[in-house]
């Protein structure tokens, strides 16, 4: 033993330590500066390839999973979807309605018609490695125009922020990550907040006035503010308000419009991230 | 160089898996760390030195996947490596149940170290996903054990055949 630890070994193995220390430091400060870790750049290159095929073959058992599935289950689900269907007609025809009375009252108050999002569509190729961090890699990067701050969506509604992005893949922190805050409003009531994850699968609505109009079942979106994040995309809806310590704020359990561990096809808001 | 090779390639296999486990592998909380099977795995049957440069690629690329804590990864997983490599082949091959204890309890100190520099609030609940990943982490050893020994079996037997 003692012939052991005077040999190099330990002093190697000591030396990959503080390796890894520096390497803590210098990748702290590239992801608070926003800056590109070039270590990392080179793993997620090597890496995108072998992500792919994983994905692809994670994506062809499930189709197969779902395939093995009864037909009475099939029958059941296509009548509900047929009614779903019904639905969404009606209530895409009464938006196209409202919108176009929006478009002209706005036209007639003289407002600046707003910028329309340029999207990029992405796909999911690993998703939540660890249990500590609710973190995705999609198949866009740097060359794409993915920059750190952009939201992703689904049609469903927000998934989550861009938080690195290396040549050919980015890293996107969901809803749910204690490290996710997205200016938040009430859709019903107007009241605003901020949406922040909580590292367990219901995020919460906080800074809430205590006399804030918000019940259980509302929905919450996105309010634009900051400028980062557009307005109106769905967060989730409200399953328990509850008072904060000291009397004066109180804040809601949401369950997110769109769940993260069954995301696959999403879009990058390219907006230009100050 | 060339004896990282293979271990090398197989934990950024396993990295590429770690993204793409199916939700039903989750278990209290808890997901497979495939990533800390392999390096455990193949670190049980190297040396001390070699344990601790597996372990550091193995941190690398899971911080990488993840994109948070690299320097955290990377530190518990040298660790983990240099303590798997510090236990024999011998002792390895020869009874299961070391590796098995092994993978568990090294799960459990690597996790720990882990979670040292980055704390989480609801200690019980951290404390529980750590127990159920450590269970994990032992079975999947397990595994991997059976097949590395019947690897070795089979390299013995084609040795012997060779020099009959």
């Amino acid at each position: 033993m003692l012939h052991f630890l005077r040999s190099g070994k330990v002093l190697a193995f000591a030396l990959l330590v503080v390796i890894g220390m520096a390497t803590a430091v210098a990748h702290n400060r590239a992801l608070s500066a926003g800056r590109p870790f070039p270590p990392e750049d080179a793993v997620r290159v090597l890496m995108r390839p072998l992500q792919m095929a994983a994905s692809g073959i994670s994506s062809l058992l499930e189709a197969a999973a779902r395939s093995m599935r009864s037909r009475a289950a099939i029958r059941r689900e296509n009548a509900e979807l047929r009614s779903e269907v019904k639905r969404l007609t009606m209530e895409a025809a009464q938006l196209r309605e409202e919108a176009a009375e929006a478009k002209r009252l706005r036209a007639a108050l003289g407002f600046r018609e707003e910028a329309t999002e340029r999207l990029l569509a992405a796909r999911i190729i690993s998703r939540s490695p660890s249990e500590w961090f609710v973190t995705a890699t999609i198949d866009r990067g740097r060359t794409g125009g993915v920059q750190p701050g952009q939201p992703v969506i689904t049609h469903r509604g927000f998934l989550g922020q861009v938080f690195e992005s290396s040549p050919t893949t980015a890293q996107v922190r969901g809803l749910s990550d204690s490290r996710c805050r997205v200016a938040a409003m009430v859709e019903r009531s107007r009241a605003v907040g901020i949406c922040q994850g909580q590292d367990t699968e219901l995020p919460q609505l906080t800074y809430l006035t205590k006399d804030a109009d918000i019940r259980r079942g509302d929905v919450i979106i996105t309010s634009g503010l900051g400028g980062v994040v557009p307005k109106g995309l769905p967060l989730g809806r409200v399953v328990k308000v509850q008072p904060e310590s000291g009397g004066f704020m109180k804040s809601a359990v949401l369950r997110p419009s769109v769940r993260f561990d069954q995301a696959e096809e999403v879009f990058v808001v390219l907006r230009k991230v100050e | 160089m060339r004896r990282y090779a293979l271990p090398i390639a197989v934990i950024f296999i396993a990295g590429a898996l770690q993204g793409n486990l199916p939700a039903w592998l989750v278990f209290k909380g808890a997901r497979p760390d495939v990533v800390l099977v392999a390096l455990i795995a193949m670190a049980l049957t190297l040396d001390p030195l070699s344990g601790a440069i597996i372990g550091f690629v193995a941190g690398t690329v899971h911080g990488t996947i993840v994109g948070y804590s690299l320097g955290s990864f990377i530190i518990s997983r040298t660790i983990i490596g240099f303590l798997a490599g510090s236990v024999t082949f011998r002792l390895f091959t020869e009874n299961p149940v070391v590796p098995v204890l092994c993978a568990g309890g090294l799960t459990f100190l690597g996790e720990a170290v882990f979670l040292l520099a980055n704390p989480m609030p609801d200690l019980l609940a951290v404390l529980n996903i750590v127990l159920a990943k450590s269970l994990y982490s032992s079975l999947l050893t397990l595994l991997a054990f059976w097949f590395l020994r019947w690897i070795e079996v089979r390299r013995k037997i084609k040795k012997a055949e060779a020099r009959l």
